[in-house]
């Protein structure tokens, strides 16, 4: 056995390499290029014109607002008409307190009706004949793209764990039959969040999650290469992480009844930072790791999740300055208090985060042009005033003339890299492994290494292409608490991304931080699952839930 | 809810930042990877600071002169083998900078920028190396040495192949003296012993550079024929005395070539003057520097632009501040036999991929220095030396063409000594460069040596 992983080793770098491509690059493809991954449900045509309208979602929404998905510019037409749903039962119409009412073969509806083949629907004065898709009397002609098969994915997926666990398997040539458990639990975990996903949360497109998948697939393979017993907590902490996910989903639906607990999630993050200095011990410098039973857990992560969460929860007095000056004391508190961890790399995360959110909620660029200033100012200070800060990022951009000193890993980071070439070595046989902290700050350099230079360079312009559909969506959603929170974990995972790479790359300096998704490391894990649930709610297709009173409270927002 | 959206627009600048940097990364590994790949520090090429990823390297006649072992380098079983291909083969630890161990590194741990390293992880070895020379005629070259410093280099001037290079001195691989005692250094033994001479040398010429002279005169003297002299032991010029060994007499311009005569020189370098002989070393490529694989040569230099006249006549003679570099002089003898267009020497013949892939194969290149007609002329007075004044039977059945060179050199030392000839004998078209430091005179210390490699490379190559 242990012979034939051998020979089919060399094969498999490229099997794995070509699902981690295929797979992002088909989410992407999907996030960018279509609106639903859902199939073709219906079409309405219009009585008059003859003008087609094709729905593919399961809630359609209808009105003169432009973020309605069918956008219908007439004064007869209320800004938010009426919603289509389709389910198991067929087509239904709500109306979603339009002022004119919607008819349904001439007969007035009293706020919800099914609609069938061939019914005609009248809004505003406006009629459309429904045509349902399973009479396959239409065609889907208007889609370039198939909707992904998220089999097809999670199938793609699962050869990728399988073949990480043929090579990981005999670790010092002794089979391990917990490696083989775990990577078989790997696999059965994606099927069943799918199903979860599918038939409980009612989520159709998975987009997110199957990147998500697909990092973490790299991670823990990594991880299961060069740490055979620390893959059982690394799944684990996936584990909890894609639990966290689904809360996170199904908590961000309700954000109007969560808004009360923004003052408790403030205070118990500047809390749980405080006690963190107090209690944790010093770790490779910095403060920044706490045991709790036997279980280490690196607080400042957890603390992320909250902390994009407070920033985001502003709904009422969007403008105010007042507002912002609260946030602003509340992220001096939490920077500080990472500052004086030493772990100045998830200061600057934080630091970052807080810039992007407090310019969203207020634009206001003289205050944080201050703030900055300040910060700036602060640091230059703290660079003098404690020359052992500085001399951490005294090879930065020296690291050849202190190769085997302040430069070690960053150098051997670079060597490695290089000696991967763009298709790798193959998993199991680099040698940047075997130096300290490889499957964490230097996972950029394993994967470039292990997996090649096109898989390294896919993570980081991946978090940028998930950047630009930010952007590209933050006005789809349908509350800016969505808008500013999906941004604001974009932009702090792409932040972190950057000082991961930058900093091992010595393009930057090396502040030690962890690549999102991909570096060993329970706690961050998990923080990177919650925080992707704050990316999906950018997704409208989720979050177009049928909620009418969230929608009409919207409605009230915008006029004021 | 509008305006919020478009502030999102503020991670535009984080999107550049990255994309910026992961281009200025991606051009990093795409013009700095093949270099830090193969430093030193890279344990996939290195252990314990030695470079063991290479493959075998083989003679021209199949003979192994260096393989890996596990994780260790090893090397021929004949320490007069070893010692002789040092310099061509360079160490592991890159002192030696031209050997082909180090020169050639990324070449030989099958680097690429597409695939990496993984030809050597996949085959467990790097790439073969086919080097032209012949361990045999290097062995016995470095016997003929006989432990002075110095260099003997041949190659075929048809072709460009180096048959013979050894440097002096050298050691033993296998057994190399520690740091400290090449630091120490006594008696000079291990004087630049990580330098190839031939790559790296650079000697005063003594009468060899009487070739470059003599190929001025005939490119700018109208009736060189009838041109005589007449030797009374010195010559007076400028009021400084330029002196002979003997007094040759009465004699016409080959003659004077043939008696490697000081006087009858300096006369014809005012004859020439300045400018003329200096135009004529630039056609030899005197201030160039060759690429001797993936390293270059240093550059000889002939420099009189402060000369006064004795200066220039004791120039004409390869005396004053010129110095010739024994590489270079191998082209200059391959321009001389080949027509006037020199073959460039190299050492490495092809590099084989383990999947049998031929990854390079030298070519060889050329350049025309002189014309056919001077070429000829030179040929042919080198030619008469050997007749004349050396005895054929120093080289038999060879047709030689040489001249030696008696190099004075700092005070009180032994002059180096110097032969460069080649044969015209079209089964055996090689060229011969000897240089003995401080071995005294040409005719009877590197004369000799040339004599024997040449002999053995006839042997081999019939």
């Amino acid at each position: 056995m242990e012979s034939i992983i051998t020979l089919a080793a060399p094969y498999m770098r490229y099997v794995m390499l070509f699902v981690i491509l295929y797979v992002v690059a088909r989410m992407l493809l999907a996030m960018f290029f279509k609106k639903t991954s859902d199939p073709l449900r219906g079409k309405l045509v219009d009585n008059i014109t003859g003008e087609e309208i094709s729905l593919y979602d399961r809630e359609t929404s209808i009105g003169r607002n432009k973020k309605c998905d069918i956008v219908l510019p007439f004064d007869t037409i209320s800004r938010l008409h009426a919603v289509i749903t389709y389910r198991s039962k067929g087509f239904m119409i709500f109306d979603t307190f339009s002022k004119s009412g919607i008819e349904v073969n001439g007969e007035k509806i009293n706020s919800k009706a099914y609609v069938h083949h061939g019914d005609t629907i009248t809004l505003g004065g406006l009629e459309y004949v429904l045509y349902e898709a399973r009479y396959k009397f239409i065609k889907d002609k208007s889609r370039a793209l198939g909707s992904p098969s998220y089999g097809i994915i999670l199938f793609l997926l699962a050869l990728f764990n399988i073949c990480a666990m043929l090579l990981n398997m005999y670790p010092e040539g002794k089979l391990a039959t917990h490696i083989i458990g775990i990577y078989i639990g790997f696999i059965v975990l994606q099927w069943i969040y799918f199903a979860f996903a599918t038939y409980v949360m009612r989520i159709h497109n998975f987009e997110c999650e199957m990147i998500a998948f697909a990092f973490t697939s790299i991670g823990l393979a990594i991880v299961g290469s060069i740490y055979p017993d620390a893959v059982i907590k690394q799944f684990l902490a996936i584990a909890v992480g894609v639990v966290g996910f689904c809360v996170m989903v199904v908590v961000l639906r309700h954000i109007d009844t969560m808004k009360s607990i923004r003052w408790v999630l403030a205070s118990a993050s500047i809390l749980i930072l405080a006690v963190t200095l107090l209690i944790a011990e010093t770790t490779n410098g910095a403060k920044n790791w706490i045991s709790l039973g036997g279980i280490s857990i690196q607080p400042s992560e957890l603390v992320k999740v909250a902390f994009i969460f407070v920033g985001a929860v502003t709904l009422e007095k969007l403008q105010s300055i007042k507002n912002l000056s609260m946030y602003i004391v509340f992220s001096a508190v939490c920077v500080g208090e990472l500052f004086l961890m030493y772990d100045f790399g998830t200061a600057l995360i934080f630091f970052f985060t807080f810039i992007v959110i407090a310019f969203m909620r207020s634009g206001d660029v003289k205050t944080l042009s201050l703030v900055c200033i300040v910060a700036a100012v602060g640091a230059v200070l703290i660079l003098i005033l404690k020359p052992s800060v500085a001399s951490r990022f005294s090879t930065y951009t020296h690291v050849w003339e202190y190769m085997d000193e302040g430069g070690y890993q960053q150098t051997r980071t670079l060597i490695y890299s290089a000696s991967g070439g763009l298709f790798g070595l193959g998993l199991g046989n680099g040698e940047l492994r075997n130096i300290f902290a490889a499957s964490e700050d230097l996972v950029f350099g394993v994967v470039c290494e292990e997996f090649g230079m096109i898989m390294g360079f896919l993570v980081p312009l991946t978090y940028v292409a998930i950047a630009v559909w930010a952007i590209i969506n933050a006005g789809k959603t349908k509350s800016t608490f969505y808008t500013i929170a999906g941004v604001g974990a974009v932009a702090m995972l792409l932040f972190q991304s950057m000082l991961s790479i930058f900093g091992i790359t010595d393009l930057l300096p090396l502040t030690g931080v962890t690549l999102p998704f991909v570096s060993k490391g329970g706690t961050s894990i998990i923080s990177c699952f919650c925080l992707m649930a704050y990316i999906k709610t950018l997704d409208i297709r989720t979050f177009a839930s049928f909620k009418p009173r969230l929608e009409a409270e919207e409605e009230a927002g915008e006029e004021e | 809810m509008k305006t919020t959206a478009k502030r999102s627009c503020i991670i535009i600048v984080l999107i550049v930042a990255v994309v910026a940097g992961l281009t200025v990364l991606g051009v990093r590994f795409a013009v700095n990877g093949e270099e830090w790949a193969t430093l030193r520090a890279n344990e996939h090429l290195n252990e314990g600071g030695s470079f063991i990823a290479a493959g075998n390297v083989t003679d021209r006649n199949g003979e192994i002169l260096a393989y890996t072992e596990g994780e260790e380098r090893r090397y021929n079983d004949s320490e007069r083998i070893r010692r002789s291909t040092l310099h061509i083969l360079g160490d592991t630890e890159g002192y030696i900078s031209s050997g082909v161990q180090t020169a050639y590194k990324t070449r030989l741990a099958g680097y690429s920028p597409v695939t990496g390293l993984h030809s050597l992880k996949k085959y467990g070895k790097g790439n073969d190396v086919s080097l032209t020379i012949d361990s045999q005629v290097c062995a016995l070259a470095y016997d003929c040495l006989n432990g002075k410093n110095g260099v003997v280099a041949a190659y075929n001037y048809e072709t460009g192949e180096i048959l013979c290079s050894v440097s002096s001195p050298n050691y033993d691989i296998e057994n190399k003296p520690s740091s400290e005692e090449i630091d120490k250094n006594e008696d000079g033994k291990y004087d630049g012993i990580y330098l190839n001479r031939l790559v790296d040398g650079l000697y005063t010429p003594g009468s060899v550079f009487k070739i470059i002279t003599t190929a001025s005169a005939v490119e700018n003297v109208p009736n060189l024929d009838s041109w005589t002299y007449t030797c009374t032991g010195e010559e007076i010029v400028d009021g400084v005395k330029v002196t002979c060994p003997s007094v040759h007499g009465e004699m016409d311009f080959e003659e004077a070539f043939a008696n490697s005569c000081n006087g009858a020189f300096a006369v014809m370098s005012k004859e020439l003057g300045k400018e003329k002989l200096s135009l004529t070393a630039k056609e030899f490529r005197f201030g160039e520097s060759f690429a001797f694989g993936n390293s270059e040569t240093d550059a000889s230099i002939f420099d009189v632009s402060a000369a006064n006249d004795a200066d220039l006549a004791w120039a004409s003679v390869g005396q004053y501040t010129t110095l010739v570099n024994p590489y270079h002089m191998l082209t200059m003898l391959g321009a001389v036999a080949n027509n006037g267009e020199a073959v460039f020497p190299y050492a490495v013949s092809t590099i084989t991929s383990p999947a049998g892939r031929v990854v390079q194969e030298t070519k060889p290149r050329s350049e025309v220095y002189i014309t056919p007609e001077v070429a000829n002329k030179v040929e042919a007075m080198m030619r008469n030396n050997v007749e004349t004044n050396y005895g054929d039977y120093n080289f038999e059945g060879l047709s030689m063409c040489g001249k030696t060179g008696t190099a004075e050199v700092a005070d009180g030392s032994k002059p180096h000594s110097w032969f460069a000839g080649f044969s015209q004998n079209p089964q055996c078209p090689i060229a011969i460069v000897v240089v003995v430091e401080n071995g005294g005179w040409g005719a009877s210390t590197a004369l000799p040596i040339a004599s024997e490699v040449m002999e053995a490379v006839y042997k081999t190559l019939s």
